[in-house]
């Protein structure tokens, strides 16, 4: 039956969406099964199973738009309608729950001129051409079109745009001229991550999805998560696309242009060629990316590897300081820093707990700020004429490597952050046929990283790099567990805890012997925001690390992977990168080659040393959750 | 420390230990209407104050604002005159009557003036159809507004002068054999505690009431569900928002009989088992707000609100007074929910039904003003009193209020199954064309139906009964119709949001002689799955006036010869 939804709807649903989720369905008694004739087919469905749910399982095939598996119902696209014996008006399956026998047509003529005025009704105000559209051939309404037969605007067709597009923010661009008022961006930004973002406003025919006072993406408070992106059923919501920019710097002979491949784009990109999902394409995309012409292409799970040993020696001094010094000022759990949503969150929503977090930069720009300084010294190449690309699974990330304290290579770390499938664009364009590509390898120095960096895709993938790291350092015994998979931090649950007690301490480490390490792992800023109210309200006083993604599922999961996204899909991913980590020739961050080189070439004081500290960490800023003028006015205070 | 400053210290006072209950967010709508009153319009800070406040998200908040018409983001001008815009008013010559506004503030409708003192909007209708053409004036209702009225009122606001205009002309009124029959105060209510709570059930399932509202859902069925869902709390609430076009039955029963509404919300209340009760008025009816609080302050001074209720122990029930603002999709009963929550009156998914999941997810009975007072009559003379009138399916009377093309307009009782032709005679309506029943979501007759009768199993109705005389264009109504349900659906499903604009459009093509035979099939046929397919009873109703028009009056507009494909418009 239908999956636990991933964030339960809490008191904060969407306005007018709220307690209007059909009770779950209950696993009831073989004779509590409720009989539903669907066309003709019997099936038998648990009490409270909505129509949709009950159609699904006999492959019946109803259209939705509003309805999404992540989401809380909305019942307002209405072209889920069916016809219920008895009946008079249609009812809408997504949201019409099951408690005593129906029958129910899933395409007489009424049924059938329903949907196909709907869709002319939405396609009446829908501006744009498709072919000028981002989501071109994987637009829902456009699949709908074709699939109702609509071969004219029988109730007429704007003419003329009514919205500018608002391309203030880095990350996200909004083109309202192409919504069709589902409401699941409203949902997924309220419900599912908390940040509140989008709304309808006004009423009527004049409804529309604004920000707060309609003012651009960029003044308001968004994350630049992009999970709306990856809900829109059609192009009203899209990443901001550097590609015209990156094809530039590949033309240009003069630049010498890197990119970076993170490991959540690698297990989804074969979605954007028709492979399944939890396909992993890692070897064939770095043939392409050469062939696009890409000068070089490296490994993030490479600075995955050294995230965890600055973090990880973070968390160690920490503890030191707390356990041996105590001192009090040590700020402990400590968060994770690796997901910029994340961190835009908490800069914004709790300020008063930033020191919560790592200092530690994420894999991105520890990367973005190697290749400017070490590589390009190693290579004799002017960092001028370098352009660090990189390949991100996320939106956010375009927000990140604009921030001005993300330059401390002397330059733009990070000069252009793709999507999955802003790349996947590009491979396209090029004419390469991805799934049939041989496999290469990725290029010297920067290619080598270990399972432990490439499960940082996965939400709980950090923390079990960590401990696999964490755990050896302290005790000098690889972690308990078979094959390595610290299974207890792996899963789709909202918030998840483990606790790993240390039996044994060896070396500086001695002080830890008998602690029992206790972690968390939340994904998805509604839980995150859960968290912080859990830390808030002191229950997480005796916690050691805390791992936060913004993104359901962690980075596969992220605003730049391939559309749609599904809880079936993102655990398809996960699979991908979890059975890829077991293959892997190195599969603990501390014992990357690469890893040794460089604390021992460049790196000389160590992790969280003096140069680490310049290159590898940043630092943060208390932003508050007020907006404009209200905002100035209350830091002024 | 924030909050003083913002809201002026009043705001939150005294509700802090409110603030943290899960009903938290009800408490929106209540402190946007104090700032909205205070200031003219919400600023920025105080949207985000009360957000942080509330814990919610500003954009929450602007969402609502955004909502009703009555709250504003924007500063505008201090003094507000709305004109009612509704059909009535345009039969009495509002059309007129905003020219005259226009020219005397110099500004256009939905402008505010250079100085900011007036702001000139248009509004849906303000139950004054009585006395139409009507303005709202900041509380103050006008009715009969003439070209001198224009001009006094005008000068009023400019020299900040207290409005010296009055409602003109008595309200003509018919008593009937019920809701308007004498009663002794408690009577109902007394009895009713003397039997017991399912005596109580029994007798308002026995007498056949059925929802005055219009939709005519059987009273003793729905408190029944209400009752039996299993709970620990449940509310009742009163639904005062007479938004139909043409509707001020109610408010003569708020205005005169407020009593035994009040009595039977507790009785209602007592019947399920519920402590709250909500009596939830428009925004328009705003002006009965001190009369009102004063009623239920003697309510509860006299014990019929309160602890332990005429002495019956353990029976607690008492009634908060909830604004509107402005908006008429709030009278649909899940809307209205919402709209208590603090949020848009966005209709919900139904079922599950407000009994079972209502406010704040508790099993919610809400009624029509009118059934409340029904219910305390039934409860006082008795069922077979009660089922005397009326007709075998629909018992007792019904209020309604006649306005358009009549000599007296006004509010009468009439026994259920009264012919249109009988009411028309009573209002002394000569020469008419067509009869609108229902409001803008009820349908028109023509002169062949006028023997039909106003009854459930007939013609249904929430009491609104529009007029129209002999010379009079039926698409013209149809398209003030729309007109109307373009502002007012809530905008959240398709059909309706979308459909009614292309109805509209579709009713000037008919009006200007563009629309061609096929091009009206199209849309009757998109009609349809409006009627059909729309969330709520708002969307489904919508368009039933048009259709009605188009096919009982098809003398009233030409269709053209030619088809036109694929009408491009400009947003």
């Amino acid at each position: 039956m239908a999956k636990e939804p991933f964030a339960k709807s809490t008191s904060r649903a969407p306005t007018s969406q709220r307690r209007q989720q059909v009770e779950k369905a209950e696993a009831a008694a073989p004779q509590a099964m409720i009989k539903v004739v669907i066309d003709d087919i019997e099936v038998k469905v648990p009490a409270g199973t909505t129509i949709l749910e009950a159609a699904r399982k006999v492959n019946v095939k109803i259209p939705t738009l509003c309805t999404h598996d992540d989401l809380c119902l909305a019942g307002v696209c209405r072209i889920c309608v069916v016809e219920v014996d008895g009946q008079k008006a249609l009812q809408a399956s997504c949201s019409y729950p099951i408690f005593t026998p129906i029958r129910v047509r899933t395409y007489s003529s009424r049924v059938r001129k329903a949907r196909r005025h709907i869709l002319q009704l939405l396609l009446r105000e829908h501006y744009g051409e498709c072919y000028s559209c981002a989501r071109n051939n994987n637009c829902e309404l456009q699949t709908l079109a074709k699939e109702y037969g609509i071969t004219s605007y029988k109730f007429g067709h704007i003419e003329k745009s009514r919205y500018e597009k608002d391309t203030s923010s880095y990350a996200v661009v909004r083109d309202m001229d192409k919504c069709i008022l589902c409401r699941r961006c409203v949902r997924t930004c309220i419900d599912l991550q908390e940040v509140g973002v989008l709304e309808a406003a006004y009423r009527g025919h004049d409804t529309r999805i604004v920000t707060y006072m309609d003012k651009p993406l960029d003044d308001v408070i968004c994350i630049a998560c992009g999970q709306c992106i990856n809900r829109c059923p059609t192009g009203a919501l899209k990443a901001k696309d550097p590609a015209e920019d990156v094809w530039e710097v590949i033309d240009d002979p003069a630049k010498h242009v890197i990119i970076q491949t993170a490991p959540s784009p690698r297990a989804a990109m074969g979605e954007e060629f028709g492979l399944p999902p939890g396909t992993s394409v890692t070897k064939k995309l770095n043939t392409a990316i050469k062939r696009i012409g890409f000068d070089r292409v490296f490994d993030t799970n490479f600075t995955a590897d050294l995230t965890i040993m600055e973090e990880g020696t973070e968390l160690l001094l920490k503890l030191r300081r707390k356990l041996v010094d105590k001192d009090k000022s040590v700020k402990l759990p400590q968060f994770t820093s690796c997901s910029p949503g994340w961190v835009t969150y908490i800069e914004h929503f709790f300020p008063e707990k930033l020191d919560h977090l790592s200092t530690a930069k994420s894999p991105q720009q520890m990367f973005g700020a190697l290749v400017k300084t070490w590589y390009a010294q190693r290579n004799g190449i002017d960092p001028k004429n370098l352009v660090s690309v990189s390949l991100m699974p996320c939106s956010a990330k375009k927000l990140e490597c604009e921030r001005p304290e993300m330059r401390d290579s002397g330059y733009k770390d990070v000069d252009h952050a793709l999507t999955t499938r802003e790349l996947a664009g590009m491979i396209k364009e090029s004419g390469i046929d991805l799934p049939n590509l041989p496999d290469s390898g990725f290029d010297d120095p920067l290619g080598i990283g270990t399972g432990a960096g490439l499960v940082f895709g996965a939400t709980g993938g950090v923390m079990e790099a960590a401990i696999r790291t964490v755990y050896e350092i302290v005790t000098g015994e690889e972690v308990p567990f078979d094959g390595l998979c610290v299974t207890p931090v792996r899963g789709m649950e909202g918030i998840r805890t483990a606790e790993l007690p240390i039996k044994k301490a060896v070396g500086d480490w001695k002080f830890l012997k008998g602690v029992t390490l206790k972690v968390m792992i939340g994904h998805g800023t509604a839980n995150a925001k859960k968290i912080l109210e859990m830390l808030l309200n002191g229950e997480l006083d005796d916690y050691h690390f805390v791992e936060i993604m913004a993104c359901p599922g962690g980075c596969l999961g992220g605003g730049g992977q391939p559309i749609p996204t599904s809880p079936e899909i993102r655990e398809a991913r996960a699979r991908a990168i979890y059975s890829e980590d077991e293959g892997l020739p190195y599969r603990k961050s501390h014992e990357n080659p690469i890893i040794k080189l460089i604390y021992k070439e460049f790196l000389t004081d160590g992790p969280c040393g003096h140069l680490s500290h310049k290159l590898l960490h940043t630092t943060y800023t208390k932003r508050g959750k007020w907006i404009g003028k209200t905002a100035a006015k209350k830091t002024r205070r | 420390m924030a909050i003083k400053r913002v809201a002026g210290n009043t705001l939150f006072k005294g509700r802090e230990k409110d603030m943290v209950s899960k009903e938290t967010r009800s408490f929106l709508l209540p402190l946007l209407q104090e700032v909205q009153d205070r200031k003219g319009y919400i600023p920025d800070r105080d949207m985000q104050e009360i957000a942080d406040r509330l814990g919610i998200h500003p954009v929450e908040v602007y969402s609502v604002v955004t909502f009703y018409s009555f709250l504003n983001e924007k500063k505008r001008g201090k003094h507000v005159i709305r004109i009612s815009g509704c059909m009535p008013g345009e039969l009495a010559g509002s059309g007129k009557l905003i020219k005259s506004f226009e020219k005397a503030l110099k500004i256009k409708t939905g402008e505010s003036t250079r100085d900011g003192k007036i702001a000139l909007e248009m509004s849906g209708c303000l139950g004054m159809c009585d006395k139409a053409p009507a303005v709202m004036v900041d509380d103050l209702l006008v009715g009969r507004v003439t070209s001198g009225t224009v001009t006094e009122i005008v000068k009023c606001l400019r020299g900040n002068k207290k409005l010296k205009v009055k409602e003109t002309g008595k309200r003509v009124k018919r008593e009937g054999p019920v809701i308007f029959s004498p009663i002794e105060p408690c009577s109902g209510l007394k009895k009713a505690l003397e039997n017991g709570s399912k005596d109580v059930l029994t007798a308002v399932t026995d007498s056949n009431l059925k929802g005055r509202g219009g939709a005519g859902f059987p009273v003793g069925l729905k408190w029944d569900f209400a009752a039996k869902t299993g709970s620990d709390r449940r509310f009742v609430v009163c639904n005062a928002d007479e938004g139909e076009p043409g509707t001020f039955k109610d408010k003569v029963l708020l205005e005169e009989y407020l009593s035994p509404v009040i009595e039977g919300m507790v009785i209602a209340g007592f019947a399920i088992g519920a402590d709250t009760g909500f009596l939830y008025l428009r925004g328009e009816y705003r002006y009965m707000v001190p009369r009102i609080k004063k009623e239920l302050a003697r309510s509860r001074k006299d014990g019929i609100l309160g602890k332990d209720i005429l002495g019956k122990k353990g029976f607690d029930f008492d009634i908060e007074l909830r604004l509107g603002s402005g908006a008429y999709v709030c009278g649909e009963e899940t809307a209205l929910i919402e709209s208590l929550e603090g949020n848009r009156g966005e209709p919900r998914n139904k079922p599950p039904f407000p009994v079972n999941t209502g406010y704040f997810g508790y099993p919610t009975v809400v009624n029509n003003v009118e059934t409340f007072a029904a219910v305390t009559h039934i409860l006082a003379k008795g069922t077979d009193w009660f089922k005397k009138t009326g007709t075998d399916r629909s018992s007792g009377s019904k209020l309604i209020s006649v306005s358009g093309d009549c000599k007296k307009p006004g509010v009468y009782e009439i026994p259920f199954g009264t012919t249109i032709k009988e009411i028309l005679k009573i209002a002394d309506a000569k020469d008419v064309k067509a009869v609108q029943v229902g409001g803008a979501a009820g349908v028109c007759v023509s002169g062949k139906d006028f023997k039909r009768m106003l009854a459930y199993e007939d013609l249904s109705t929430g009491g609104s009964i529009m007029v129209f005389g002999r010379n009079r264009n039926m698409l013209d109504a149809a398209r003030n119709f729309l007109r109307f349900f373009k502002e007012e659906s809530c905008g959240q499903c398709t059909p309706c949001r979308q459909g009614i604009p292309v109805l509209l459009e579709g009713a000037e093509m008919l009006k200007n002689g563009e629309c061609s035979a096929r091009y009206l099939k199209d849309i009757c046929s998109l009609s349809e799955t409006m009627r059909a397919a729309s969330k709520c009873g708002l969307g489904q109703t919508s368009p039933d006036a048009f259709m009605s028009i188009v096919e009982n009056f098809p003398g009233d507009y030409e269709l053209s010869g030619k088809h036109k494909k694929e009408k491009r418009f400009n947003g």
